[in-house]
């Protein structure tokens, strides 16, 4: 076997400071009573489970279009991984891809952190050509996962199923479902618009769900025009349930997925992980309840239910049976915003449909957060101390909770059921899972210890996706430090408008939920907005352990913190830990570039926007093709302040030339002459988003002019028809129709005061 | 694949007829249904402009579908349909279609399979708790005898009906119900529970003949609060390895109880009324 000089040296490292197989791991996990519950080894032999995983680059067509994605040993979703409690894990990675690199992360695995699989956090990325090998033993038993920790690897394909079964379980038909997402669009642009603020995702979604858009021709159609105008006047912009246009949703890597040799009368356990990267699932099944019996791995005491949702990484086992002969039953997993869904059909024969979910209701979602958001931006839960997602908020939306569209909103408030508002259990006969009906079978209560306690609350901006914990992103703290012997307690809150699926690597935490010592174990924690939640777990494995929100975009815009349990040995993958560490924070540190240009009879404009999470450069143009119309350029660098970021100082330069007009100077609003036709400027100001998301731009230049201007692009009248409307101080003054056409053109129409009437085709990227 | 030879078996496929769709494909489909509103229905559900489009037929039950194979497939359509309530012999409308549709249109499910019986021990609820211990979990699949477990399945589902409010449901579950108290196998009970059911089962039986004898939902839940008291007697003689609930409504008649296999509240006494009023008093396992 080819070993390259690298493989060599992580084998060397693992031999030097013991085999990782080794390793005391089972001391480690005495604090964890729930942990390695089969006891003593017994007549159990332990042996070591070998998988060989090659990663190379491939093409796939999902949709009649050739992408870019990749694949393990040739499969995506990857391969199933299967092992046995008590067993070592032998797993041998080669990167066979041409350049980029990679890293691959155990999900839910507790194991010494330098396997971890964090590239530059805990491990050595894996590079083109290289391998790496992975051994630990396997303390657990359950369904987990893994997937690429590198970049947006795990959107295309790079994610796969890892079970673990009990050592002594009786046999029972199972089958595995990974769940997820696939979009023609390079994960890359989807990332960079989403930073755009840019809404093509949410018109791909209009053709299917109309009213998605949420624009105003949407809402007064569904008799909301008030709604949506409270909304804008509080800066918000459209309601997103998911962020991400997707093509298709998968199950197993495909639309549809069979287990077809299941008969009638089989009681069948059903191992879903939600391998997606940013879409929540609704779970049903057409042939009756289903009966959850273990979440993100670890056992919980059976509970039956009509449906539960999966947040992004979260896995859940569930018991589920076959009814009738020749009859294949759907299990139906629907994404949160219900546009598409993807199917597995259980059983053979005649196929029993479950039924579909319904449209939202996107204008009472609208309403319930204008009634929610404060001027401020921060979010109110008007006193219901919500959280474990029994107030799901979003019930308002649900036609078969809260009842069909019209009947709702005609009725003001609708369903007034004080605290019950928005208890899904409490307003219909159908049985929403939620964390406070989870609890583990056994004691899960932590070692004795001192109580770190820390207090995180979860923000975003939508408009600019900036994701942080306290209003910081990783890059922009340092890690925390947590000791042996210390139990922490996170006390999270979520005052962004989206809910967080936020994972703990190496721990199982305890999710804090009224059922005292028997509080279930997790290491995803969904959690919705509003919420406030409690996890606790044992600091009791050293190393560096990343915990972010799952939500890959998120992740990637800074949404995490890292704890660190200082090693008694430095990291023997990382030799140069302060290097390693500076390369980890890169990933949030991203500029991303966008632009857009008006190519029209009068003339040409546009502007163009570098930016990262803090700080812009932005530049603007108007060419026009006459000396008479002349041209203007310019440019402004600045960073954006609050956690809202609506406040924008910034300094830059204005430069303009024309000739022929004999008025010149002009005087501008605040009585100073001001002149167009030769302009030199530097000038320092700030810009400040209004109610109405309008933005103020006010600037002193270096000739002592003042200037004042009121812009607010993109209007949505209707979903593809966008309004533009600008005035400022020097009596200048724009107003323009779009109608976007796809993502790239669109038509434009504009009226400017310098340069006349104007048609022609937008480019945006 | 079985459905293609299902489909070549009994679908007639013909070459394009209609103008307005290319690359048309008709087929023939069995499509249940009743009467004349059914054809509306159904026809509207199959229809997708510049897609598909469907002509059924009430005497012969039978669909002609015709698509676009370019651009949908019978398969999505056939969905639809059934999304609207209406069997296929390919697809089966959810039970909530079906039983949204209006009366008239509540054709007999020719297509539909019966459940397969209940045999004891093999019930999806009794056997499925107790995951926490390897050796429970071994037990489990050994499938434990349980005789009185159609009992209890027929008595939540008649208690679920309750929750609904739905009074035609709950006649019929009573009558279920009743079915079941006479067929338990009294030979594969234990001795103390078989002295319990001994004593409760002529007091079940009469109020279950009450519930299924009215469409009175007050008088159904009056007489289901009769049940409880003996239920919860037999429950405790013979603890099934998934835990029972007994819950309380304080408001009801001064106070009554009931009995769920859920941890959630659903009051049978009031449904959506005051859905979650009550508390769980006790749980009842093993």
């Amino acid at each position: 076997m080819q070993f390259s000089s690298n493989i060599r040296s992580v084998l060397l490292l693992v031999l030097l400071h013991g085999l990782p197989g080794m390793m005391p791991v089972q001391a480690q996990h005495v604090g964890h009573p729930a942990l390695g519950t089969s006891g003593p080894l017994g007549d159990f032999t332990p042996k070591v489970t070998r998988y060989d995983l090659v990663i190379t680059d491939t093409i796939v067509n999902y949709t009649g279009k050739a992408r870019k994605a990749y694949a393990v040993n040739g499969s995506i979703p990857m391969p199933t991984l299967t092992f046995t409690e008590g067993d070592t894990a032998m797993i041998v990675v080669r990167n066979a891809m041409a350049k980029e690199e990679t890293s691959l992360h155990w999900h839910g695995l507790i194991l010494p952190y330098h396997l971890d699989g964090v590239p530059h956090l805990t491990t050595e990325p894996i590079k083109a050509g290289e391998t790496q090998v992975y051994k630990f033993p396997l303390v657990q038993s359950g369904t987990y996962w893994y997937h690429s920790h590198t970049g947006l690897q795990e959107q295309n394909g790079m994610h796969g199923a890892l079970i673990i079964h009990k050592r002594n379980a009786a046999p029972m038909p199972e089958h595995v479902v990974i769940l997820s997402e696939w979009t023609d669009m390079k994960p890359k642009e989807v990332h960079r618009r989403l930073h755009a603020a840019n809404d093509w995702s949410a018109i791909k979604k209009h053709q299917i769900r109309p009213g998605t858009v949420q624009s105003y021709s949407d809402a007064i159609k569904d008799g909301a025009f008030g709604i949506k105008l409270t909304n804008e006047w509080k800066r918000m912009n459209a309601m997103d349930v998911s962020d991400v246009y997707y093509d298709l949703l998968l199950a197993n890597g495909r639309p549809v997925d069979e287990a077809p040799r299941l008969k009638a009368g089989d009681r069948v356990r059903i191992r879903l992980i939600n391998g997606g990267a940013s879409s929540y699932f609704w779970i049903t099944y057409a042939g009756g309840k289903m009966t959850v019996v273990a979440s993100d791995g670890m056992d919980v005491e059976p509970v039956e239910v009509d449906r539960f949702i999966m947040g992004v990484a979260e896995t859940y086992d569930i018991i589920v049976t076959i009814p009738a002969d020749s009859t294949a039953y759907e299990l139906l997993a629907t994404s949160e915003d219900r546009v598409r869904s993807t199917s597995v059909w259980l059983g053979s024969g005649i196929r029993q449909l479950a039924a579909p979910l319904q449209p939202l209701k996107y204008f009472e979602g609208m309403k319930m957060m204008n009634d929610m958001m404060k001027m401020n931006g921060d979010l109110d839960d008007m006193g219901m101390h919500m959280s474990l997602q029994q107030m799901d908020m979003n019930v308002v939306m649900y036609p078969e909770v809260t009842g069909e569209k019209k009947a709702t909103l005609s009725h003001g408030s609708g369903h007034d059921h004080g605290d019950d508002r928005y208890n899904s259990n409490a307003l219909s006969d159908i049985v929403t899972l939620n964390y406070a009906m989870l609890r583990s079978p056994t004691p899960t209560t932590l070692p004795p210890g001192p109580v770190k306690e820390l207090k995180f609350t979860l923000m975003g901006n939508m408009n600019r996706y900036l994701w942080a914990i306290d209003n910081r992103t990783v890059s922009e703290t340092d890690r925390f430090l947590i000791r042996k012997g210390e139990n922490v307690r996170i006390i999270l809150h979520n005052n962004s408008m989206m809910r967080h699926p936020m994972h703990l690597h190496g721990h199982f935490f305890r999710v804090v939920n009224g059922h005292g010592d028997l509080a279930p174990l997790k290491n995803v924690l969904d959690i919705m907005p509003m919420e406030t939640d409690t996890i606790e777990f044992a600091a009791t494995e050293e190393g560096d352990w990343f915990f972010h929100c799952h939500i890959l975009y998120h992740m990637m815009s800074g949404m995490g913190r890292v704890f660190t349990n200082p090693p008694a040995e430095p990291n023997p993958v990382l030799p140069d830990a302060e290097k390693a560490w500076r390369h980890f924070l890169r990933e949030d540190k991203a500029w991303h570039f966008m632009g857009m240009s008006d190519f029209a009879t009068n003339g040409i404009d546009g502007e163009a926007m570098l930016m990262n999470k803090r700080w812009s450069l932005q530049t603007e143009w108007r060419l026009g093709y006459t000396k008479m119309h002349g041209q203007e350029v310019e440019a402004h660098f600045g960073r954006y302040f609050g956690k809202m970021q609506w406040w924008f100082p910034n300094i830059g330069i204005d430069w303009r030339t024309r000739e022929g007009h004999d008025d010149d100077p002009e005087e501008n609003l605040f009585g100073q002459r001001n002149t167009k036709n030769s302009r030199s400027v530097a000038h320092i100001g700030f810009q400040y988003t209004l109610p109405m998301l309008l933005v103020l731009d006010a600037r002193i230049d270096t000739d002592g002019r003042l200037r004042a201007q009121l812009a607010r692009h993109d209007i949505p009248l209707t979903p593809r028809l966008r309004l533009d409307l600008m005035g400022n101080s020097d009596y200048e003054y724009m107003a323009g129709l779009r109608y976007v056409m796809d993502q790239t053109w669109a038509l434009r129409t504009h009226y400017d005061s310098d340069m006349g009437w104007g048609i022609g085709l937008t480019l945006t990227y | 694949m079985k459905t293609i030879s299902l489909l070549i078996a009994t679908l007639l496929l013909l070459p394009g007829c209609n103008a307005q769709l290319k690359n048309a494909h008709t087929v023939t489909v069995r499509v249940d249904g009743d009467c004349p509103m059914c054809e509306k229905t159904i026809e509207k559900a199959a229809y997708m402009k510049g897609e598909a489009e469907a002509d059924w037929d009430v005497d012969v039950k039978t669909a002609r579908i015709t698509y676009d194979s370019t651009r949908t497939s019978l398969d999505a359509v056939l969905q639809r349909i059934a999304q609207a309530g209406y069997d296929s012999e390919q697809y089966l409308a959810p039970d909530a279609a079906y039983a949204a549709l209006p009366g008239c249109c509540q054709y007999e499910r020719s297509f539909k399979r019966a459940p397969r019986a209940a045999s004891p021990g093999t019930n999806a609820h009794s056997d499925h708790a107790g995951h926490h211990a390897d050796t429970a979990e071994a037990a489990i699949d050994q499938g434990t005898k349980d005789p009185l477990a159609p009992v209890f399945d027929t008595y939540f589902a008649l208690k679920d009906a309750l929750v609904a409010s739905n009074a035609t449901d709950a006649q019929a579950r009573a009558k279920a119900f009743d079915a079941a108290l006479r067929n338990v196998e009294m030979d594969a009970m234990e001795h103390t529970a078989h002295l319990v059911w001994m004593k409760v089962m002529e007091r079940l039986a009469n109020t279950s003949g009450v519930i299924a004898g009215t469409a009175d939902l007050a008088k159904q839940r009056k007489a289901f609060a009769e049940l409880t008291a003996p239920m919860t007697e037999l429950a405790k003689a013979a603890p099934a390895t998934t835990p029972i609930y007994r819950d309380n409504c304080p408001m009801y008649e001064g106070g009554a109880d009931w009995l769920s296999r859920d941890r959630a509240i659903k009051n049978p006494f009031y449904g959506s009324q005051m859905m979650t009023c009550g508390s769980v008093m006790e749980t009842i396992s093993r």
